[in-house]
């Protein structure tokens, strides 16, 4: 195969190739689109400002067995190695949701929750309970800054 | 070519009464290049192009057009002319003139038997009637047009005259608040409408949106008006659209957001500007400063400028307006103490075929007027004129949804009444106000809405999609589709109960002493609670006593319920993170302790050992009262009001049979079911395959007991299809306002079933509240969420209790005091 073999894997790209390349983006274009949020979603994500971030764990998201109803709620736990904490998102009826957090262990730590119109902020109390009232629909990532400590805990981020 | 022209004429006046003027104006500007300006088609095609300019707002060059086909019209077309200038003048806010035009062509046409024409002038006529608020005279035109429009067959678009005619009608109903009249007034046009003008389909959103305006439901307004407002710029209605614009702002105002309908307010009044209509615009001014007043900015400023407008909105020839507009200056200058002024702009009187809402709102603001001057008499006299007025409104409507929607007025006259009763501080004359400012829906009988075809089938449909939806939801997924599609549904369902007129009649008012009677003869004490400004008072009322407490602040204890509901949620049936655990059962000691000091430990002393009755108000009616260690083993009974209550226990049935229904998807409710079965053993049981919706609904009516152990759902969005899931779909708060006859007593084994979506004047919807509609005198329910296998033993002793002639109320407190977190609630008749 000589150097310079057009066809070879030196060679420079020509329009064959080019019109190979557009096939094979239609290809998967078409067959696995990009979400289409994805790139707001990386955008949002990375705003974070913390640099020292644990991210935890869903643990649990799913209806409840052994209760006489069904989903009109959310509730997700978390679980991770400073704290483990657990929300109940309700939607109002207005477009925005009320959520309600529990945290352990128990301390007054702040809580923020980050939307795409900026930071909501409020702070448990000694017993590690907390609610939020009006939380716009969209993304969000709730932020734990346990108490006594630098780094925060972070979920990933999530759509109401 | 003349038939050509003819043709092209044709086509455009399609196009415009279909709401596409700027198509129809280039066909017309086509046939007149090809017209001959001699012959006298050339008057008509140039006085439809003027309507089509008008259409798009161009009044000007439609006045130009009309002058010109003056100089080549025939005298036999002459009333075209007169009547296209009326349209303009309406829509420049010349009613007057364009009063005298319409009656000019009216005349003339009576003396010819061009009947067609005669039928559009009247329609037109009856519009103008209407806009400037002559309800009687725009109706007989109206009636009239329908009549000679129906006479004359098919032909000349004749259908569609007929349909505005009908439409008009219904806007004419809105105004004297015949609301279900309106809306099937607007059902006959809008299947004319479907065939021959999509455009005034639009047209009919905006008139629907104003019926539901006007019947409380400001929400349900502003569903249809996005609908339309979506649609409109396609169809280019520029006045329709800022119509539409101005109803959204009414709407905003109504569900209580002044900022938002001011935006509203603010840009249907520029739209109608650039269309150079002083008329509307000076309408939607009005609007604009009701919203200043809403948001609280009631300075003499808005004064001075609402007394300014009314004068205008006079001279315009809008009555109704101007009478608005006046008592909004009244009002505002009763705000600020100025009372010598407001009395100037109160000297009107109601005029015959005045609009509710203006008779409402005169009796509002003499109520304040009265409250400003000392004179309290006066603010009873005018509150409870007014919230009788609205009373008799009520009872035209047979829907509950109707009902209990209360205009944002009926809520303020209620108020001022009350906070008057709250200063002169007689026991009876605060219960008499509670009494009448509360849970009016439940005086009114129950009207059955008569299921035509159409519902069956969506009913039917409905069914099958919730049940596929919780299929998927099992299996962890959601099928979005179904369920956009099961909304849809939904709606329709529940906009045909719109429809239904009220039966009149209604129960009577109990009064203070019989009260009282009834209460030492339950040895109960009745404790009814109100929000006054940012604090909770309650009204105790025993055998001999009558007390008027002060409780805690109404945000922290409303925010104490939701926290509470939340973390018993939490609690309910999971296995949890034993650390976590132990911080929801720490709120949830700590949100009772909040509640048993703010909500109850003030009315201790009063409520002494007896049972007690309670009357919620706002989120109150979510509370679960069973868990306050003070109301432990206690019989404690919810009611909506102090009648509702005294009409419950005065109801007495005879035993009869007993059903028992058993849902899927539940590890323990064939055992429940099993074990109650035990305690009656002639009873019917639905159980596994046998718990289907039709079968429950053949059985519950005739039972007298009924018990269902099933999933329970409460729809917080569209609370009459909150549902109980039974094996092939789900038994829904619609069903049950459907049937003949509901059990006498009901037992709600299911989560969240107890709660309520609670409208203005503590108006309660629900599945729960269905049942207590339709006539249940006990229903008892849970407010979150349920255990299912804590639930078996709780329902077995309360059941156990009952069988052996324990009443419910003390039934329940006993059959829950080995489980302290159970949130059940007896409701209506507790013993």
């Amino acid at each position: 195969m000589s150097r310079d073999d057009p066809d070879g894997p030196l060679g420079k790209l020509d329009d064959l190739d080019g019109r190979v390349l557009r096939e094979v983006r239609w290809l998967w274009e078409s067959l696995d689109p990009a979400p289409a949020d994805l790139v707001d979603r990386i955008r949002f994500a990375v705003e974070l400002e913390d640099s020292e971030v644990e991210v935890v764990r869903v643990i649990e998201h799913r209806e409840v067995a052994g209760v006489r109803g069904d989903v009109h709620s959310r509730m997700i736990t978390f679980a991770g190695g400073t704290v483990d904490f657990m929300v109940n998102v309700q939607a109002r009826g207005d477009g925005t949701y009320r959520v309600d957090g529990w945290l352990s262990p128990p301390a007054p730590h702040e809580v923020e929750v980050r939307t795409p119109a900026g930071p909501l902020r409020t702070s448990a109390n000694e017993d590690g309970r907390f609610a939020l009232g009006r939380i716009p629909s969209g993304f969000v990532q709730f932020v734990i800054r346990p108490r006594g400590r630098t780094s925060a805990v972070s979920t990933p981020t999530m759509t109401l | 070519m003349s038939d050509r022209v003819r043709d092209l004429h044709q086509r455009a006046i399609e196009e415009i009464n279909s709401g596409r003027p700027a198509v129809g104006a280039r066909l017309l500007r086509e046939a007149l290049r090809l017209a001959d300006r001699a012959e006298p088609l050339t008057a008509r095609l140039l006085g439809t192009l003027a309507a089509a300019e008008v259409a798009q707002g161009n009044t000007g060059r439609a006045l130009e057009l009309l002058d010109e086909a003056d100089e080549v019209v025939t005298a036999e077309d002459r009333h075209l002319l007169l009547s296209q200038r009326a349209l303009v003048a309406v829509l420049t806010g010349r009613m007057d003139d364009a009063l005298s035009l319409f009656d000019d062509a009216i005349l003339r046409l009576r003396r010819t038997d061009q009947k067609a024409a005669l039928t559009r002038v009247l329609l037109n006529r009856g519009m103008l009637h209407q806009i400037a608020g002559r309800v009687r005279l725009a109706l007989a035109d109206l009636d009239q047009c329908a009549q000679l429009g129906a006479s004359l067959g098919p032909d000349e678009g004749m259908p569609r005259t007929v349909a505005k005619a009908v439409h008009g009608r219904g806007q004419c109903r809105v105004l004297t608040g015949d609301i279900p009249g309106a809306l099937r007034d607007f059902d006959i046009a809008a299947e004319v409408y479907a065939d021959q003008g999509q455009g005034m389909l639009a047209v009919l959103a905006g008139d629907r949106a104003r019926a539901l305006l006007a019947a409380g439901l400001p929400s349900e307004a502003a569903t249809e008006l996005d609908t339309f407002l979506k649609r409109v710029p396609e169809l280019r209605m520029g006045h329709e659209h800022a119509e539409a614009e101005l109803t959204m702002a009414r709407a905003r105002l109504a569900a209580g957001d002044p900022a938002e309908a001011r935006r509203w307010a603010d840009r249907a009044r520029l739209h109608f500007r650039r269309r150079r209509n002083d008329t509307w615009a000076a309408v939607a001014e009005l609007a604009m400063l009701r919203a200043d007043f809403a948001a609280g900015n009631g300075t003499v400023r808005v004064a001075r400028a609402a007394a300014r407008l009314a004068d205008r909105l006079r001279s315009l020839g809008l009555r109704n307006d101007a009478e608005e507009a006046d008592l909004l200056a009244a009002r505002t200058y009763l705000a600020r103490g100025r009372t010598a002024e407001a009395r100037v702009h109160l000297s009107g009187r109601d005029r015959p075929g005045a609009p509710l809402t203006t008779r409402l709102l005169r009796r509002l603001v003499l109520a304040e007027l009265g409250a400003a001057e000392g004179d309290q008499r006066r603010t009873f006299a005018e509150a409870r004129a007014g919230l009788a007025l609205l009373r008799e409104h009520r009872g035209r409507f047979g829907s509950l949804d109707l009902q209990t929607g209360t205009t944002s007025l009926g809520g303020e006259l209620a108020r001022a009444g009350l906070a008057a009763a709250l200063e002169n501080g007689r026991p009876e004359v605060v219960y008499r106000w509670l009494e009448r400012s509360r849970a009016q829906a439940f005086r009114f009988p129950p009207v059955r809405t008569p299921a035509d075809e159409h519902t069956v089938d969506a009913v039917a449909e409905l069914r099958q999609l919730a049940r596929e939806a919780r299929a998927a939801e099992l299996k962890g997924s959601q099928d979005t589709d179904a369920l956009r599609r099961a909304r849809q549904l939904e709606r329709e369902i529940r906009a045909k109960g719109w429809r239904t007129d009220g039966v009149g009649g209604r129960s009577a008012e109990v009064g203070f002493g019989e009260v009282k009677a009834e209460l030492a003869d339950a040895d109960s004490v009745l404790v009814s609670f109100l929000v006054d400004g940012g604090r909770l008072l309650a009204q105790v009322v025993g055998d001999r006593r009558a007390d008027l407490l002060g409780l805690g602040g109404t945000a922290a204890v409303f925010e104490a319920i939701a926290r509470l509901r939340s973390d018993l949620d939490a609690a309910c049936g999971r296995r949890l993170h034993p650390a976590l655990e132990q911080v929801i059962h720490t709120s949830i000691r700590r949100q009772l302790g909040v509640l048993s000091e703010h909500l109850l430990d003030p009315l201790l002393p009063a409520i002494g050992d007896h049972n007690v009755v309670l009357v919620p108000t706002g989120a109150l009616s979510a509370m679960p009262w069973g868990l306050l260690d003070a109301l432990r083993g206690r019989p404690v009974t919810v009611t909506p009001s102090p009648s509702a209550w005294v009409s419950a226990k005065r109801t007495t049935r005879p035993a009869g049979p007993v059903l028992l229904v058993g849902g899927p998807n539940l590890k323990h409710s064939s055992d429940e079911v099993r074990r109650l079965a035990r305690i009656y053993p002639d009873s019917t049981v639905l159980d596994g395959d046998d718990a289907t919706v039709d079968n429950a609904l053949a059985a519950v009516n005739r039972s007298s007991l009924a018990h269902f152990a099933s999933h329970g759902h409460h729809e917080q969005e569209n609370v009459l299809f909150s549902r109980l899931d039974l094996v092939d779909g789900p038994l829904m708060a619609h069903d049950v306002h459907q049937l003949a006859a509901v059990p006498d007593h009901v037992v709600l084994s299911s989560c969240d079933i107890g709660q309520a979506v609670v409208r203005a004047g503590d108006e309660i919807l629900g599945f729960t509240a269905a049942l207590l509609y339709s006539g249940s005198r006990t229903v008892v329910s849970s407010v979150a969420r349920v255990d299912d296998e804590a639930a078996v033993e709780v329902m077995t002793a309360y059941h156990r209790a009952l069988a052996r002639g324990v009443p419910p109320g003390e039934a329940l407190a006993d059959a829950t005091r080995s489980e302290p977190l159970m949130p059940f609630v007896c409701h209506g008749w507790g013993g």
